[in-house]
């Protein structure tokens, strides 16, 4: 065999690499819409979620987890902070705490909807164990508990979200193998609250990866 | 990729902007069933390839405004599908290697020393074991039927880059190949 027979070969081959079924389009279109439509809402009743994050280093974010402890348990009397509805984001950036809060927020979303991702593609595939799933959920579960106690949370789109995500981890976290009709019920839960959508609509894009036309 | 029905296009675009959501409609019926088809190569699962279409979409739609058309559309949207799919890619790969327990990686192990796997099976675990960006670029030339220029634009590379990252994927099946089939050796 030939050098240009071997890349037909390899070419005809590769053809059945992941062979697509047919596009769900009907399916993605009507998420689409919901997202779209969801966000026009929220853009005219609530002030945007929209996280600096990119401006600052990762590395910092597990800093500020600290950081967000302590203004949690430093608050006058630990009461909590009343929440403002279509407030000035300037002014609130202004403040360091709510900065270190939206960054730590942001980079917990992120590893939730990256968690979510993963256990809808594989729960149903019956590869995951508990081992799996369990500690992951009940440690992303504690954190969002402690973002959601935070006094110093003020954006109301975002705890709604936390809302949507601690009740999906809480299924999650007391899911078991056993009971695997249970499945659907949290996949459904997901679907309706359109919480993968929220997410990532509330999870800044990260650097460019590509240059073409500003279109990242 | 290319523009096949330019003029139309672009007053779509100009509609999409200006809100008329049967224009995004159209634009949507036109492009998706690539980047869905992308999505799938790439990710393997249904699941992610319509969560990676659809964030295309969405993105598209929201960044609309800043498209200045001075490429085709198709281009600034797969501009977009490209980085979508690898992001997804390395925040499940991320995650998995991190949640990746000991029973698992007994399971990958076994399934690594399964005796003969067929040839087509084995092209499939060397395709899956290129890194991203080598492997985005073959699926797209070699199964997908994207030019060298395509390529490029969407990955915001050069098109001898493109070029050289499918002749060093090719080389790296026929490599993974040659062990397996004899035939195929280089």
């Amino acid at each position: 065999m030939n050098e240009e027979q071997m890349e037909q070969a390899l070419r005809e081959m590769a053809a059945g690499y992941h062979a697509p079924p047919e596009t769900p389009r009907e399916e993605m279109w009507a998420r689409i819409e919901v997202e779209r439509r969801g966000e026009a809402t929220r853009r005219r009743k609530a002030a945007v979620i929209h996280f600096p994050v990119w401006r600052v280093a990762a590395a910092a974010a597990a800093v500020l987890v600290a950081g967000v402890a302590i203004g949690r348990f430093s608050a006058p009397g630990g009461e909590h902070v009343e929440m403002v509805v279509g407030g000035t984001p300037d002014v609130e950036l202004a403040s360091e705490s709510q900065v270190a809060y939206r960054v730590v927020a942001s980079e917990h979303l992120s590893n939730v909807e990256t968690f979510l991702t993963v256990f809808r593609a594989e729960a149903g595939t019956g590869r995951l164990t508990e081992a799996d799933y369990l500690p992951p959920a009940r440690r992303l579960l504690f954190q969002t508990r402690i973002l959601q106690d935070s006094p110093i949370a003020r954006d109301l789109a975002l705890k709604t979200l936390l809302d949507d995500v601690e009740l999906i981890l809480a299924q999650i976290a007391q899911f078991s193998d056993d009971r695997p009709g249970d499945l659907e019920f949290i996949d459904q839960g997901i679907e309706q609250r359109g919480v993968l959508l929220k997410l990532r609509s509330a999870i800044p894009a990260g650097p460019p990866q590509v240059s073409a036309q500003g279109a990242l | 990729m290319g523009p096949r029905r330019p003029v139309d296009e672009r007053q779509l675009i100009r509609r999409a902007i200006d809100g008329d959501p049967t224009a995004e409609r159209a634009l949507y019926d036109g492009h998706v069933d690539r980047v869905y088809r992308l999505a799938y190569r790439m990710t393997g699962e249904d699941d992610l390839a319509q969560d990676c279409t659809q964030d295309t979409f969405i993105r598209a739609f929201d960044r609309l405004p800043d498209f200045r058309g001075e490429a085709a559309f198709s281009t600034w949207l797969h501009a977009i599908a490209t980085s979508v799919v690898l992001n997804q890619l390395r925040k499940v790969k991320r995650f998995r290697s991190r949640e990746t327990d000991i029973e698992v990686a007994d399971r990958m192990a076994t399934s690594e020393r399964r005796a003969n796997p067929d040839l087509k099976e084995k092209l499939t675990e060397a395709i899956d074991s290129l890194p991203d960006k080598y492997r985005m670029v073959f699926v797209m030339h070699d199964v997908e039927g994207y030019t060298h220029e395509e390529i490029g634009a969407a990955l915001g590379t050069k098109t001898g880059t493109s070029k050289a990252q499918l002749f060093r994927a090719r080389a790296k099946l026929r490599d993974a190949l040659a062990a397996f089939a004899g035939e195929w050796a280089v």
